[in-house]
């Protein structure tokens, strides 16, 4: 092989690994590390735009139900705080989503940070159950002003 | 007529995830070593390395699984900091926890094992007698590592019914994470070779720190910037990793042969090529005291004798 192709060879492998790396931001999950050791959830949005006052849908994956033995409640964390913004009980974990709302009062306080995800912690030890992917919080929707 | 044979469902899953786990390895390990004429290594260490690395998952998991659980026993409201952080980070104790769970448990137990079985097999084996294989066998152990880890984690995924993200996240995952085990082996290996080689105590002792540490460095940093969802900077942390193996393919040092009979050399000479011939035999044409004094026909020499004997070469 001569130099320059050399060169052409090892482009084309540093372009393709950048793109397999792009794409695994996209796609995320390639942190789960190995089968044992999965001890935080997902929450799975149906939207990743969140309108204050609208409810939202959350799926779950990968949560030890059997380790949950009171009631959990949700947060929503920013890179400054963590705010909580509802409460989940066991049955309704049990059924495989729940339903929670961003609070139009809280919206002031989660503005400035524009994005943020959604955290279930177990009330008992503060023990982190599952987090969401990053979702974008909108202006405060219709729900907020009409009220 | 003749039945159809049936496997049960987990082992007919089990056998794929393994023959689709083999790809990437196959892949690298023609890249590396099959398509080279001069092999350097016999092909049955290659094979014994691979099957090693696919047994090291076994001790690594269950370790790293005990650590998971006396993490989880000694503070549960910390736990899931050893698969990552909690996102958006917020304070310090959000990279510092995870940071703890990546070097000191992961990285440590993956690394410290694969360490430990090269350098047994580097010391004693009679295959291993340039830097060059030490580079071979590494990244053998690495892809063996990486093969069976990603049928373990295919099989998980497959068992918690995460069909939705199985395709992309286990492709993705087989390229990314075998490029990993490939980078942090194959230092791994060479340095390992090197201090095996090296004749001088000092230099040796300095070899076997950096054949742990850098490895262990890079190992525990990638599975951290995962694990604080910076994916892009931990492929991008593999790319000098992979240069340096790739410019290391044909550096002409690794390939002198440091030992026979189980006996480090202390004159470490790289075999001759066939063009090396050539021009040495050319420059004692070129120096001779005829040709000195005549140098018209050094020209002459050159034009017709020497392109002739290296086309030839």
């Amino acid at each position: 092989m001569t130099r320059s192709q050399i060169t052409a060879v090892v482009l084309v492998g540093v372009v393709l690994l950048l793109v397999l790396g792009l794409i695994a931001v996209q796609v995320g999950g390639s942190f789960i590390r190995t089968s044992g050791e999965v001890r935080i959830g997902q929450l799975i949005l149906s939207n990743n735009k969140i309108l204050p006052g609208a409810p939202v849908t959350v799926t779950y994956s990968l949560i030890e139900l059997g380790a949950i033995d009171d009631a959990s409640m949700v947060m929503v964390r920013t890179p400054t705080e963590s705010t909580v913004i509802s409460e989940v009980t066991k049955e309704e974990l049990g059924s495989g989503t729940f339903i929670v709302t961003v609070p139009c009062d809280k919206y002031e306080e989660l503005e400035k940070n524009k994005a943020g995800r959604f955290v279930l912690v177990l009330n008992s030890d503060q023990r982190v159950l599952a987090q969401s992917e990053s979702f974008t919080l909108l202006p405060a929707g219709p729900e907020c002003i009409y009220r | 007529m003749n039945e159809i044979v049936s496997l049960p469902p987990g082992v007919a899953i089990a056998i794929i995830a393994f023959l689709l786990s083999l790809l990437p390895a196959g892949l690298f390990i023609w890249l590396w070593y099959l398509r080279r004429v001069d092999r350097p290594v016999p092909n049955r260490t290659v094979a014994i390395s691979f099957a090693i690395g696919m047994l090291l998952v076994w001790p690594a998991f269950k370790l790293e699984g005990w650590a998971s659980e006396f993490w989880y026993d000694v503070s549960p409201a910390t736990a899931h900091y050893f698969v990552g952080a909690v996102l958006p980070l917020q304070v310090m104790s959000d990279v510092l926890l995870p940071a703890l769970g990546t070097f000191a448990v992961v990285a440590t137990v993956e690394e410290g094992l694969r360490y430990l079985m090269l350098v047994i097999w580097y010391r004693k084996s009679r295959d291993i007698d340039q830097v060059f294989d030490g580079l071979v066998v590494g990244i053998a152990a690495g892809l063996g590592f990486a093969t069976m880890e990603n049928t373990m984690y295919f099989l998980n995924l497959f068992a918690q019914g995460s069909f939705d993200t199985l395709v992309l996240v286990f492709f993705l995952r087989f390229m990314i994470s075998t490029l990993a085990h490939i980078s942090f082996a194959g230092l791994m290996g060479v340095m390992l070779a090197r201090a095996v080689f090296a004749i001088y105590k000092v230099q040796k002792r300095q070899w076997y720190i950096m054949a742990l540490l850098v490895p262990w460095s890079l190992h525990g940093l990638y599975d951290l910037l995962l694990g604080l969802d910076l994916t892009i900077y931990a492929v991008l942390m593999l790319l000098p990793c992979l240069l340096t193996l790739i410019s290391w393919i044909n550096r002409r040092e690794f390939f002198a042969i440091a030992r026979e009979n189980g006996q480090v050399l202390v004159n470490q000479q790289a075999p001759q090529t066939k063009s090396m011939v050539v021009m040495k035999k050319y420059f004692k044409q070129a120096e001779s005291p005829w040709n000195i004094h005549a140098p018209w026909l050094r020209e002459r020499r050159l034009r017709y004798t020497i392109l002739k004997d290296l086309e030839k070469g």
